[in-house]
């Protein structure tokens, strides 16, 4: 059975307020945080106070006969390696918070302290410290060759040559990450903030070698994850064994330092050397890449990005080995790292071309059917920002006292396309009330509501109407949110198994308005035959189920999913601000985001993503850094408040604009979640660039980066 | 965690400073809480001993008397900024005081707290003392005995230039009454060990009960705060400039007030004597803050506030007499 998206809708695209809402916003929504069981016992952790050591002793003993202490649990057994500060040691449930610390304070663990290496520099250094008894510190890459790039520099019209590096950043999830666990004989029910309740329950049951069957995960609200809770992860392991040790359900949540120091986004540094001809046509593109995932294997970020059509290339990655807790993937993995060093590039490029940034795009866009899409958000995101009137050749603004103005643009990709693993469950009942119900989780994106979004439509209902659960492990099949791949998953199998479910109860209910099943449609609350006045309410419709209910698990396949979803998002975004040239303070003023995500399903919650991803980028634009004590490996800033993140005071106006084109909508539905936040840091800088004429080489763009740049540029 | 402590909440003077230990660090003074709770959940401080001096009357409020403004130790952020007499005679501080924490720690945090705050370095407040410290992206450009923290205050960069005096209780006399003493704000301040020698100048069981600005017609101050965020940040530098400017326009007193650059409120001396008898210009001002920033000890991670000093410094100074040329307009 072929499937499609309906050409007219009622619902689908439409600005629909997220049924959960009110849930949220009054408080009532039970976090995995909020979750208290009887008994139940609070787990903290002990982590290791360096960066690199092995384990001499564990002594626990005194901790043991303190009191309230329910379980003791050791992670790291004598003779097995540490490798970042932090790496958790021990860990201790007991029956409060404060009994916890105490016994976490008795425990003595003595190290064999080992060099380490918390920087790239450290690391790469001749003689460095292994960073762990396994693999090189350095992990070099592929070269990727394509041409002759240094015959092409030597007859380029414009050349340049310039080193760009991103910092490490943290996740900063509003909810850290952790879970509740309790135990019924060896049966493992969870409450974990995760982005993948399936990843966690099978995690858990290998852990504990118990049948999948035996674990329930469950995640009904959650705060946040960004790419940084598809696992039970460590802290998942240790929370489940300490239940099981203790015989009662414990919450194990790390707190902000914790939270701050399992996994962040890697570290970026690129020198390039690229040129363009006379029309800014980019003809030679070279880049040393290097970044550090941690003691992961990969810091990969795409080189050239979304300009990728250059006759001469050649790039070479090394991922450089830390030690701190392997990177965990952040929202658009690599992207606003390559983002960042390419549209910095290009706009380099253009001042030495004396060309207008837009143009230096138009040259260089990709063709074919995503070229069609930037052209168009490039034509309707410079209107919404007025770049005509607000563009002038970097440096050469109208100053107003120390202030200068600039504007900057910066294009970005995504795949974003569904996968066939998710399955929703449609549950029509007697007394017209209709269940959507999938395992899938809600990471924050609106994908409870999108269930119902997408089974209102199918309904002729609205989608408060439809009571749409996610969030249990065992419920209907579903995969990790992650690369923007939920919506355009879970709205295809919410639309097979809704439309399968109106079939069955055409199939009923034709016989009682005398019509045929396909001669039937679902409109406006009511079941109707086309083209006549002939009609039952859609309560009445369900009555004549007499009993039964009809019960439909709707499943994807890959050709069900080539004609409801695609790969492919194109998206521009667009940043003014303004830089105080004597303190080197950058404001971001204003930031005009239009976005690509072919169909939409809500354009409220695609909005509200917008919003969020350029909120999230201004952020690491301008403020956060994570910063490691070199002497100790230590994190010096977990916490909220020299780990900077912007409030309403810092944040620009956003103007969201969701490209829905025929030629974008007509791919059916693409995700969301990355493709918004990823554009925004190079658009910044790109704007400062354009203020001072002075490129800022490194973020965040603070003062402590900018000003040197100005004073060396002779602007400040 | 907080580890275990006894809580004590008196409701005299007396009593408060007879529940504090001599010792540092076994009691310690609980106002608004807003530094102390954080230190003690990181276990920086272990008091045994927790002195609220909350319930006591009469530590908060503003009295407008004699050419001073006397603001009691207790009384909040907030309800300094909303005072009017405040806000006409010491703008400089309303601007330190309204740009300080967030409006939910403004609303907690009180004068004489903010006076005694401990140093937010990211060393001391790990617990770590580590032989090369690095990370000195927000630390001292003039370190003094050998500590690179910055002193946090940004009230008392500002009260300095104002001339202001703390009042203490010390002790009790023979009569069972309260003594008191007076310490110029100035004065208040020194190089903490980071051990049991405070950043404040008092003894353990000593409580700040006022703090007290003279109002001297014809001062002209303005406070200059560079900062990374708009919101809830403290500066990269502060600079708190009060001049005294005679009919001719000549500047005849001047104080100039660095903060966020060295372990005490340090004040700009050089950049004063250059100030004095002298008419304020553009030219002058930029002159004054070269001077101000004259023999910095940087490293590569905190140079750059060398020159965020300078023009601190420029801006307070032109700031006070309405010249926010910065802004353009």
């Amino acid at each position: 059975m072929a499937f499609s998206w309906p050409k007219e809708t009622h619902v689908v695209g439409k600005k629909i307020k997220r049924l959960d809402g009110p849930m949220k916003t009054s408080g009532r929504a039970a976090y995995s945080y909020d979750i208290i069981r009887p008994n139940q016992q609070f787990g903290v952790l002990l982590g290791s106070p360096h960066a690199h050591a092995k384990i001499k002793s564990v002594d626990t003993t005194a901790a043991e006969k303190m009191p309230g202490v329910s379980a003791v649990y050791v992670v790291k057994k004598p003779g097995e390696e540490i490798v970042y500060a932090g790496d958790p040691v021990v860990a201790i449930a007991a029956d409060t918070e404060a009994h916890a610390y105490d016994a976490l304070y008795a425990i003595k663990a003595e190290y064999e302290v080992l060099g380490h290496a918390v920087t790239m520099a450290a690391s790469e250094k001749e003689g460095a410290p292994k960073v762990t008894e396994k693999d090189d510190n350095v992990l070099k890459g592929k070269a990727h060759q394509v041409g002759d790039v240094d015959k092409a520099l030597a007859d380029a019209a414009a050349k340049i040559e310039g080193t760009y590096s991103l910092p490490e950043i943290s996740h900063s999830c509003l909810e850290s990450h952790g879970l509740v666990a309790e135990w019924n004989g060896d049966k493992l029910r969870v409450w974990c903030s995760t982005q993948a309740t399936q990843n966690v329950a099978a995690d858990l049951a290998k852990e504990f070698k118990i049948p999948a069957t035996n674990v329930k995960c469950i995640t009904h609200y959650m705060g946040g994850g960004f790419g940084s809770k598809f696992n039970a992860g460590v802290e998942g392991a240790i929370g489940a064994n300490l239940a099981k040790i203790a015989g009662k359900p414990v919450r194990l949540m790390l707190d902000r330092r914790e939270e701050h120091s399992a996994g962040i986004r890697p570290s970026a540094d690129a020198t390039v050397t690229a040129a363009a001809d006379a029309d800014g046509v980019l003809v030679a593109f070279r880049a040393v890449q290097k970044g550090s995932p941690g003691i992961g294997s990969s810091a990969n970020f795409p080189l050239p990005y979304v300009y990728e059509n250059i006759p001469n290339i050649d790039t070479r990655m090394d991922s450089v080995r830390c030690n701190f807790h392997m990177t965990r993937a952040y929202r658009a993995p690599g992207h606003p790292q390559g983002c960042f060093v390419m549209e910095s590039v290009m706009d380099d490029l253009a001042a030495k071309l004396n060309l207008d940034p837009l143009e230096m795009r138009r040259k260089n866009l990709p063709k074919g059917q995503i070229g069609e899409i930037y052209e168009k958000e490039l034509a309707i995101g410079s209107e919404m920002f007025k770049w005509k009137e607000k563009y002038h050749p970097p440096g050469k603004g109208k100053a107003k006292g120390s202030i200068r103005t600039g504007v900057g643009v910066s294009f970005h990709k995504w795949g974003g396309g569904g996968v066939p693993i998710d399955q929703v469950l449609c549950e029509i009942h007697e007394d017209g009330s209709v269940l959507m119900q999938s395992s899938t989780q809600d990471l924050g994106t609106g994908n409870r509501t999108v269930l119902a979004i997408v089974a209102a439509e199918t309904f002729g209902l609205l989608p408060d109407q439809i009571h749409a659960e996610v969030g249990e492990s065992d419920w209907a099949k579903s995969h990790g949110s992650g690369g923007s791949t939920t919506c355009p998953s879970t709205a295809p199998a919410s639309l097979v198994a809704a439309t399968q479910a109106r079939d069955a109860l055409f199939a009923k209910v034709a016989p009682h308005l005398e019509a045929k099943p396909e001669e039937l449609v679902a409109v406006d609350g009511k079941i109707m035959v086309k083209g006549t006045t002939k009609s039952l309410s859609w309560v009445d419709a369900c009555r004549k189920l007499g009993g039964e209910k009809i019960s439909v698990l709707g499943k994807l396949s890959l050709g069900i999913l080539r004609d409801l979803s695609s790969q492919g998002a194109g998206g521009c975004q667009f940043a003014e601000v303004e830089v105080d040239i004597e303190t080197g303070e950058v404001r971001v003023k204003e930031v005009v985001a239009v976005q690509d995500c072919g169909l939409i399903i809500n354009k409220l919650a695609c909005e509200s993503q917008v919003a969020g991803g350029v909120v999230m980028a201004v952020n690491a634009a301008v403020l956060e850094e994570r910063v490691l004590d070199q002497a100790t490996g230590r994190m010096l800033n977990a916490d909220m408040e020299f780990y900077k993140l912007g409030m309403l005071e810092d944040m620009p106006r956003i103007k969201v604009h969701m490209f829905d084109d025929p030629i974008s909508t007509s791919r059916g539905v693409i995700g969301i979640g990355e493709p918004p936040t990823i554009s925004t840091l190079a658009a910044i800088g790109n704007a400062i660039f354009n203020a001072t004429g002075v490129r800022v080489p490194r973020a965040p763009f603070t003062p402590r980066n900018v000003l040197p740049a100005l004073l060396k540029g002779g602007v400040a | 965690m907080i580890s275990a402590f006894t809580y004590k909440s008196p409701t005299t003077l007396k009593d408060a400073i007879a529940s504090l230990a001599s010792e540092p660090g076994k009691s310690e003074v609980l106002a608004g809480g807003s530094d102390l709770l954080a230190l003690m959940k990181d276990r920086i401080a272990t008091p045994e001993v927790v002195v609220n001096i909350k319930s006591i009357p009469n530590l908060s409020g503003i009295n407008v008397a004699g050419g001073k403004i006397q603001i009691g130790a207790n009384t909040t952020l907030t309800d300094l900024i909303e005072h009017a007499a405040v806000k006409k005679n010491l703008p400089a501080l309303v601007s330190a005081a309204r740009d300080l924490g967030s409006t939910q720690i403004r609303n907690v945090a009180t004068v004489g707290g903010n006076l005694c705050q401990r140093n937010r370095d990211w060393y001391f407040r790990n617990g770590l003392n580590p032989e090369v410290k690095e990370e000195l992206q927000y630390s001292s450009i003039f370190p003094m005995e050998g500590q690179v923290y910055v002193h946090p205050s940004t009230l008392a960069p500002v009260l300095i230039a104002y001339g202001a005096s703390v009042t203490v209780a010390s002790g009790v006399d023979a009569a069972g009454k309260e003594k008191t003493r007076e310490i110029p704000v100035e004065k208040l301040f020194q190089v903490s060990d980071l051990k049991g020698k405070r950043e404040v100048v008092l003894a353990p069981n000593e409580i700040i009960v006022s703090v007290n600005v003279p109002v001297v017609d014809g001062v002209k101050a303005a406070e200059i705060e560079v900062r990374e965020r708009q919101s809830h940040d403290w500066p990269l530098v502060q600079a708190a400039a009060a001049l005294t400017v005679d009919a001719s326009g000549t500047i005849t007193k001047a104080n100039v007030v660095l903060g966020h650059v060295a372990p005490v409120p340090v004040r700009a001396s050089a950049a004063e004597k250059l100030l004095v008898g002298k008419k304020l210009d553009a030219n002058l001002a930029t002159q004054a803050g070269k001077a101000a920033s004259e023999g910095a000890k940087t490293t590569p991670k905190n140079e750059y506030k060398t020159a965020l000093v300078e023009v601190a410094v420029k801006r307070a100074l032109l700031g006070a007499v309405g010249n926010e040329y910065w802004k353009g307009a």
